[in-house]
Order: structure tokens, then sequence, then C-alpha cells
């Protein structure tokens, strides 16, 4: 666990296919791409924060911290003040839109 | 430099079942098989039988008891705490080096924290692996724990293999709707009848291991997703679903797709799906077909806890689809495979979108706030500076 920011050290997220440093971070690229796309639903973005944290950000919520992909959920639920889960209609049409 | 060779992980074996299904009686017959001989066993102190004293002084050099009456997720410390100590006895001489590890939970468990425990507890993760899980369900009271008790339910949706105990004292057509209902609720588990002559309690406790790094052509019988397929048609998908039944609102499912699916998608729904609904996730598994790789990403999960995905080297045979299969409760099949679908097609959109930076670390510094703080740059102490 790392004192300044709670994040793990060594442990990996299952997400991570755990390739050398280049594909870890196309990976981590593509991730983030596709996660600005989903929480755009949201009026919510991501940006990449250390080696495999998320810096979550929105018009009307503070900056909130997330170590990994699950973490990020839950700061993402915190701000909305409601649950998400990837089978509601409405994020799904918005996902179909160009 | 001289190395130390790292041990192979012990395999776990989970035996969960039933209120009364003969858990314990399974148990003694596995410790008098000679095969088994060198098996350490963990069991709760006041399960609902209680191991008994015979047991006790048969297997004592290689019992732990538990000080609680539970291995669930308020107790999983001791858990971890009991397979760490076995394995310090065991470094030490003062138990005879065993070879797997049976864990015996009690019948109102919940299976999932011990396999929480078991893939992050530090030194259990790392000393053992999880072998199967082995659910044991008794032919008379089985039908009415489905029912009722949501552990039972979830205990059979979790298992690697199903023993129906005690079919010498149910009828014939009960133990056959038991098996149907079974396998509604998980299609690929192997089901065997005890007590009947073709039964080897060895062979289903212990039994040779399935490595799909090592054989992908196992996959086929792990995965199995014929079973699924089936469970998909069978005729009481169409019925209207008794809500007074705990087990019928809990379905398995397999999906396919026929084009590849991103990994970043995947990862994104999946994350998505067991935070949102993983109570409602009993079982994932199956293989997912990734742009660029040789092999095909092989997926295990119970609810939130997803094992590390293997990555094969080749496929199996010539069926490039992605399968997966899943044991869920109040989701449908339509919402799964939809959203699933939409994922995988805004991932095309999304690999057209530029770049914009945000993937990169940072930009973030003096003036920002993060949880509503102000942001400060981790400096050094102002007196060694």
């Amino acid at each position: 666990m790392c004192a300044l920011c709670g994040g793990l050290i060594g442990g990996r997220h299952w997400s991570d296919s755990g390739g050398d440093t280049r594909s870890r971070q196309s990976e981590r690229r593509d991730r983030i791409r596709f996660l600005n796309r989903v929480l755009g639903h949201y009026g919510m973005e991501v940006r990449a924060w250390g080696r495999d944290g998320y810096l979550l950000s929105g018009r009307d919520i503070p900056a909130l911290l997330a170590e990994n992909l699950p973490a990020l959920w839950a700061k993402v639920e915190e701000a909305r003040g409601a649950r998400c889960t990837p089978l509601d209609p409405a994020l799904l049409a918005a996902l179909a839109a160009p | 430099m001289s190395g130390r060779a790292v041990p192979d992980p012990i395999p776990v074996v989970v035996l969960t079942g039933f209120l009364g299904s003969g858990k314990t009686t399974l148990l003694q017959r596995l410790l008098s098989e000679p095969t088994l001989s060198d098996t350490a066993v963990l069991v709760n102190e006041f399960g609902e039988i209680g191991i008994d004293h015979h047991l006790v002084q048969y297997a004592d050099e290689d019992l732990v008891m538990l000080a609680n009456g539970c291995i669930c997720c308020t107790i999983r410390d001791d858990l971890g705490k009991a397979m760490r100590d076995l394995l310090e006895r065991r470094s030490r001489g003062a138990v005879p080096t065993f070879a797997r590890l049976f864990i015996e939970t009690t019948g109102l468990a919940d299976p999932v924290p011990i396999l929480h425990t078991l893939m992050t507890e530090p030194v259990v993760e790392t000393a053992f692996r999880l072998a199967r899980i082995v659910t044991t369900a008794d032919a008379v009271n089985g039908e009415m724990h489905l029912a009722h008790l949501p552990e039972s339910a979830k205990q059979a949706a979790v298992a690697d293999r199903i023993v129906i105990t005690k079919c010498d004292l149910a009828p014939p057509e009960t133990v056959t709707r038991l098996t149907e209902r079974l396998r509604r609720l998980n299609p690929s588990a192997p089901i065997v009848t005890a007590p009947s002559p073709a039964f080897r309690p060895d062979a289903q406790l212990g039994g040779e291991d399935l490595t799909l790094d090592e054989r992908p052509s196992d996959i086929r019988a792990w995965l199995d997703e014929e079973a699924y397929a089936a469970a998909d048609k069978a005729p009481h998908r169409h019925q209207p679903v008794d809500v007074n039944r705990h087990d019928a609102r809990i379905a398995a499912t397999c999906l396919m797709f026929d084009e590849s699916i991103d990994w970043a998608a995947f990862s994104v729904w999946l994350t998505m799906l067991l935070h949102g609904r993983g109570e409602d996730v009993l079982r994932v598994k199956g293989i997912v077909n990734v742009p660029g790789l040789d092999g095909p990403v092989v997926i295990n999960g119970v609810q939130h806890i997803i094992h590390p995905p293997l990555h094969l080297e080749r496929w199996p045979d010539d069926d490039r689809r992605s399968r997966l299969v899943f044991i869920t409760r109040d989701i449908p099949r339509a919402e799964l495979e939809a959203s699933l679908s939409a994922f995988c097609r805004a991932s095309r959109l999304a690999a057209d979108a530029p770049d914009d930076g945000r993937a990169r670390p940072g930009p973030v510094g003096a003036g920002m706030q993060i949880g509503g703080r102000p942001y400060r740059r981790a400096g050094g102490l102002s007196w060694m500076k």
C-alpha cells in the first residue's frame, strides 16, 4: 500500500493483461479512451493517475482518485449518488450514438 | 547465486453443501481413501454435525480447528490465519507434508468469502490455489433448501462438481427432479449420486485438475457451453418465474460472439457489471477472442472475484468465437447480451476517436482540488531541507 495515495504497490488488477511496459501503456490508453466514452454519459471523464490509477472529474463534482477500475466505479457512483450498471438502457442508447 | 525453486501452490478443494447433506460423512470416507492420505483438512469447530471424535483422532496431525463456527466473511481472517499456521507447522515439521487441502464449510456458509480469502490473503494466495468447489445436496431435502435458502442455491451455482447424497432415502423421481433443478442452476458441473456403486469419493474431491494453460483441449470440458446453450432453450425458461422459489430466479446462460472483443471494452464492461450487479452474477467463465492475440483469454470468476485471466498460446480447435457462460440472478439473458454487444460496438467507435491526451498521467497540479481538498504536490519534510 502506498502511504501517499493509498494505491496498491505490486498488486495487479485482473483487467491488466500484464504485458511489457509498452503494451501496458497502450492497453491503458485504450481503456481510458473507452472509459471516457462511457463516463461521458454521466458528464464525467477520467485521466491516468500514477501507474494504475484514475483521476475522475466532472463539471459539478470534485476531482476524485481511484486506484483501479473497481474503485473507479465506486467513485463514479459516489459522484452521481446513484448506482451505475452496464445494463442501463439509457447508457446503452448513449453508447450507440456516433 | 543459488536460487530456491518456488514450490507449486498446494491445491485446495472447498467442500460446501446444504445443511445436513452429509459433507462430514463424505469427508470421513475421503480421509479413509489411501490415495488421499496426504491431505490436510480445515473444518469448522461448530459445524452442523461437527467432525466426530474418530476423525479428529484419525486426522489429528492434519487438522486445524477454526475458532469460530462459520467460515464466512466475518471470520475469514481466521481462515487465512489457519492456513498460514498450517504452512508454518508444515515447514517446521510439526505436521507431515501434505499434497492438498480440503476446507469444509458449514451448510449455511457463503462460499464466496472463502474464495476471496484464498485469492487475496498474503502468503495464502501464493502458497495455495483453488482446485475446485464441491457441493453436496441431499436428495431428501435438497429441493426445499434450493427453494428457500439463498445460500444453497449459491452453493450449487458456484460448484465445479455436485454430489447428491442420501439417494437411498428418497424416491427415484425426487432424485431426478433435484438433478434437473441443479442442472438448470449449473449446467456444466458434473452431478453424481451417492450412494451408488459407481460413486468414488476420491475421484470427486481428489482427481486430476484441469490444466487449461497446458492442455487447451480441456477447455471444452471446462466450459461446456453446449450445456448452457441447452439450458437457454429449456422449456422452463418460457414459463412464469415462481417468485417464492429462490432458485427460480437464478438462470444459466451462454453468450457467443462471432467477432473478436476489444479487451478495453470487455474489462470496462465486466468491472462495471460486477460492481453494480456482482451479487447477482454468481458465476462467469469463458474464453474471449481478443484482437492481436494468438490464443483466447480465459475468464473465470465467482461474483465479484475474478481469477487472473489465462492467456492461452493457441485455440483448442478451429472455433474462434468468444464464449461466455453466466449464472445470474434476476438478470435476463437478453439484457446481458445487448449490453456487452453495445459496449463492443462502442469500442469500435472509440478506437476511431483522436487521442486527446487524457490517457497520459497528469496534468495535476497547484490550484486543483482532489476530493474537495486543495492538491499539494508531495515534497520533503521541512526539517530535511
